[in-house]
Parts: C-alpha cells; sequence; structure tokens
C-alpha cells in the first residue's frame, strides 16, 4: 500500500467501523500518523451520529518483521485493562478481505510531538521498569511463545528471529548464522524475566508535560530477559533524546539497574542479530514487488548490513 | 560485446537523481514525499555504484579459502557436501555457516583458523557492500549525500 492511496481506504474502513459500532459511521479524513516499517499508521476521523471520533489503524505490510497484529492487539488490550499507559485498542481486522491486509483500530491518544527529554525520559524509565516487572500471569497477558525461565525465553527469542530471515532469504546468511550460535553459547542462564517491550524509547511513546500518556509499537513485545529492553534504548532509540551514558544513568538511579560491560556487549549483539534478521523481511516485500518502496529497499540493504557490520565487530573484539 | 545502447544505464541514473535533486526536491513541501523523494536520489545514485554481480567471484574465494582450511584440518574435509567444489553459491553458504557456528566458544587451532581466514574472508565481503551502501543510511534518514 503506497502513501498516495489512503485515500481509498475511507469507504472500506467506513463500512468496517459501522459494523463494528452497529452504526452509520463515515470517515471524513485520513491521514499518515508515523513512519513505520512494517505497520502503516494512519489516523482517521470519523463521524459517528453527528460526533467526530478519531481513530489510529495499524495495518501490516505483507509481515514485514514477521510480527502478529493479533498478538500486538492481545498485549496491548490487556495493559490497557490493568491501567498502563496503553491506548485502548477497538477491533482487529485478522483477514485480508477489507484492507488487504490485517489491522486493528484503537484510539488516539494526543501528546507533544517534540522529542522527550529531562522529566519526561525519567518517566519513561520509570513506566518501562514497571512494564518490566508486571506479574504478567496474574494479569493474563497471552503471548504466542510461552517460555518458563529467563534462559529459556532467551533461546526461543534466538531462534525467532534466526528462523525469520532463514524463511525470508533464499541463502544463508553465514555471519548471521554465527551470531546465533554465538547468542546460544553464552544466553545467560539467570536475570530479570518480565515483559519486554521489544523497541523502547523516544518515538514509541506519547508523551506531554512529562507523563506518559501511552507507550506504542508493541509488535516486539515478549517475555525475557528485560536487559533487552535497557540496551536497546539507550543504544539504538534512545541517542535521540539522550546520550547512552545519560540513559545508563538513569536505570541506575531510577530501577537500581547496572549492567557489566559483558552483559552490555551480549545484548548489544542480540539487539543488532535482531534487527539485522528482522530487516531480511523488508528485502523479502521489497523484492516480490508488492510494495516497492524505498524505505524497505534501504532497510533491507544499508541498514541490514550495517547491524551485521557492528554485530560482527563486536563478536570478534 | 559491450553495449553500444545511448544513453547508458549510469547516464540514466545521472539524470534521474539530478532532476529528482534540482527540479522536483525544492518544489516538494510534503514531508512524506519528501522523505520518500530524499531516500529515492539516494537509491538512484546507489544503483549505478554496485557494478557487477560479484556473487561468482566471492563464491570461487570462498571456495578456495575453504580448500586451503580443509587441506589443514581433516574435521573440515569430513564435512565437505558431495561433488565438491562443484556446488552451489547456496551449499557454499550453508557450510561457511556450519563451519562458523561450530566454531564459536571453541579455541582450538582449527576454529581460530576458520575465525581468522574463512570468517575474515566473508567479513571483506560484508565490507565490500557496504561501502557502497552506506550512503543509504544518510538518505535514510532524510540526508542528501555529497554527489
Amino acid at each position: 500500500m503506497t502513501d498516495n492511496n489512503i485515500e481509498t481506504l475511507v469507504e472500506p474502513l467506513s463500512g468496517f467501523i459501522s459494523r463494528k459500532l452497529e452504526e452509520d459511521a463515515r470517515v471524513t479524513e485520513v491521514r499518515r500518523l508515523a513512519e513505520g516499517h512494517s505497520r502503516q499508521m494512519l489516523l482517521i476521523h470519523v463521524e459517528v451520529a453527528g460526533a467526530e471520533q478519531r481513530y489510529v489503524v495499524r495495518i501490516e505490510q505483507d509481515g514485514i518483521f514477521g510480527t502478529s497484529s493479533a498478538e500486538e492487539f492481545r498485549v496491548m488490550g490487556a495493559l490497557h485493562g490493568l491501567g498502563f499507559p496503553v491506548a485502548q485498542v477497538r477491533w482487529l481486522e485478522d483477514n485480508r478481505d477489507v484492507l488487504g491486509e490485517p489491522f486493528f483500530v484503537m484510539d488516539f491518544v494526543e501528546g507533544d510531538f517534540d522529542n522527550p527529554t529531562g522529566d519526561t525520559l525519567k518517566e519513561f524509565v520509570t513506566v518501562l521498569d514497571r512494564l518490566h516487572k508486571l506479574d504478567w500471569q496474574d494479569a493474563g497477558l497471552d503471548f504466542d511463545l510461552k517460555p518458563e525461565s529467563v534462559e529459556e525465553a532467551t533461546h526461543m527469542q534466538i531462534d525467532r528471529w534466526a528462523n525469520i530471515y532463514r524463511d525470508a532469504t533464499p541463502l544463508p546468511i553465514p555471519l548471521l548464522e554465527e551470531a546465533a550460535a554465538w547468542l546460544h553459547y553464552r544466553a545467560p542462564a539467570s536475570g530479570p524475566f518480565g515483559v519486554v517491550h521489544g523497541d523502547p524509547g523516544p518515538g514509541n511513546f506519547v508523551h506531554d508535560k512529562g507523563e506518559i500518556l501511552a507507550l506504542t509499537d508493541f509488535e516486539f513485545c515478549h517475555l525475557g530477559h528485560v536487559y533487552e529492553d535497557w540496551v536497546f534504548c539507550a543504544v539504538m532509540r534512545g541517542p535521540r533524546s539522550l546520550s547512552t551514558d545519560g540513559w545508563i544513568e538513569l536505570y541506575q538511579e531510577l530501577t537500581d539497574t547496572k549492567l557489566t560491560a559483558e552483559e552490555w556487549r551480549y545484548w548489544q549483539v542480540f539487539n543488532l542479530f535482531k534487527g539485522a534478521c528482522a530487516n531480511t523481511t523488508s528485502l523479502r516485500v521489497f523484492c516480490a514487488g508488492k510494495i516497492p518502496a524505498p524505505n524497505l529497499a534501504i532497510v533491507g540493504t544499508a541498514i541490514h548490513q550495517n547491524f551485521v557490520f557492528q554485530l560482527t565487530g563486536l563478536i570478534s573484539d | 560485446m559491450a553495449d553500444i545502447r545511448l544513453p547508458t544505464d549510469d547516464q540514466l541514473w545521472l539524470c534521474m537523481s539530478e532532476t529528482m535533486r534540482s527540479v522536483i526536491l525544492p518544489r516538494l513541501d510534503d514531508p512524506w514525499a519528501r522523505a520518500a523523494l530524499i531516500r529515492l536520489i539516494g537509491l538512484a545514485e546507489f544503483a549505478p555504484k554496485r557494478g557487477e554481480d560479484p556473487s561468482e567471484q566471492r563464491t570461487s574465494e570462498t571456495i578456495a579459502c575453504i580448500d586451503q582450511l580443509a587441506s589443514n584440518y581433516p574435521d573440515i574435509a569430513a564435512q565437505l557436501p558431495g561433488g565438491w567444489p562443484g556446488v552451489d553459491q547456496g551449499q557454499v553458504l550453508d557450510l561457511c555457516s556450519q563451519l562458523l557456528a561450530a566454531s564459536v566458544g571453541d579455541e582450538s587451532e582449527q576454529a581460530n583458523a576458520v575465525r581468522s581466514q574463512l570468517k575474515a574472508l566473508l567479513k571483506a565481503h560484508l565490507t565490500e557492500d557496504f561501502t557502497v551502501s552506506a550512503p543509504l543510511i544518510t538518505s535514510f534518514a532524510g540526508g542528501l549525500n555529497d554527489r
């Protein structure tokens, strides 16, 4: 789906929402909300009984990154129910009859579009820490993968991402296979086991006046070792707001979390491996010709190669 | 035989890149469209720099490297697939994957040789690719590369 044809979604979305609400609903405006490589994110204005409502439609893109809307919808719904700052999800459409791809609809949460800084980042770290420490079993969170220990979770995640890359590429990538073996060999046998967001940091939460209104983008959420999140945020998503050292200080100050150099290296390699594997799906979709978008070509080539290059260097050190 | 059709592919790519840079981009206000166009410019400048498909050359280099390792280490010789070295690229990369993965956590002379020779060669291939593609990272982030 390209940006040019989002207007064509007005009719099918109007029909879909009317059926869900069991009353006439008319989409009056649709526009791109944010750039997502694996999901199209649209803000829609919907007129229902003379009143306007705003929703976000999150649409899959031909299986890019190998994640599932159904799991994301389920997890977000459960977290919202627990009072977590997560948008309320409304409706999931699993088949492709309506928009050509699975999608779900959630409430629009309005916030400050400026890059978060200062106290907002502190609040974010506190919220993420709460997510990590959530008693997910008691809360009824249901994930596709159900490891029983942090060690099993890490091995499961390595296999998950390796299989996603293997399914997406016609040829094996030996440096990724070596990385998978390295990660298995050094997988931590213990550590904090909890709900891992998988893609946390600035750009993936809505904030206003220092308050975190909603964590977003739960497509990578899973049970695992929570250091994955801390390193991901500090190294990959967070530096646009705060230096990596600044994040490390925040983690220690607010959550008493301090990783050793070896732990830091492990989770850096893990996150680069995860990204490199996920990025192969972009190239698959681009080469299939269904979504010939420039971002997919770049993610599948330069970004992928950059991740493999970095992780190979870290493994060799 | 040389392709004598004019204009050449390189000239066509240059035409696209220059027109997008100097004619279309300055007149484009929509941020999504600008981001897409800048990435497109990056791809139009990347495409002619890729050169010929290096797969055949790299497969030959990799086979030669594995042959060298196999001549020194019987365990590696025993892993060579039937028909070696007359195998396809996928079988060569499969064997590379097995050898590299098996060397993880192993400090034997053989494992060190796999890392210092085979892994070094694969890293060199990756470096060649990434050297050409790296400017796309600037395009991805919304920047125009120097011409």
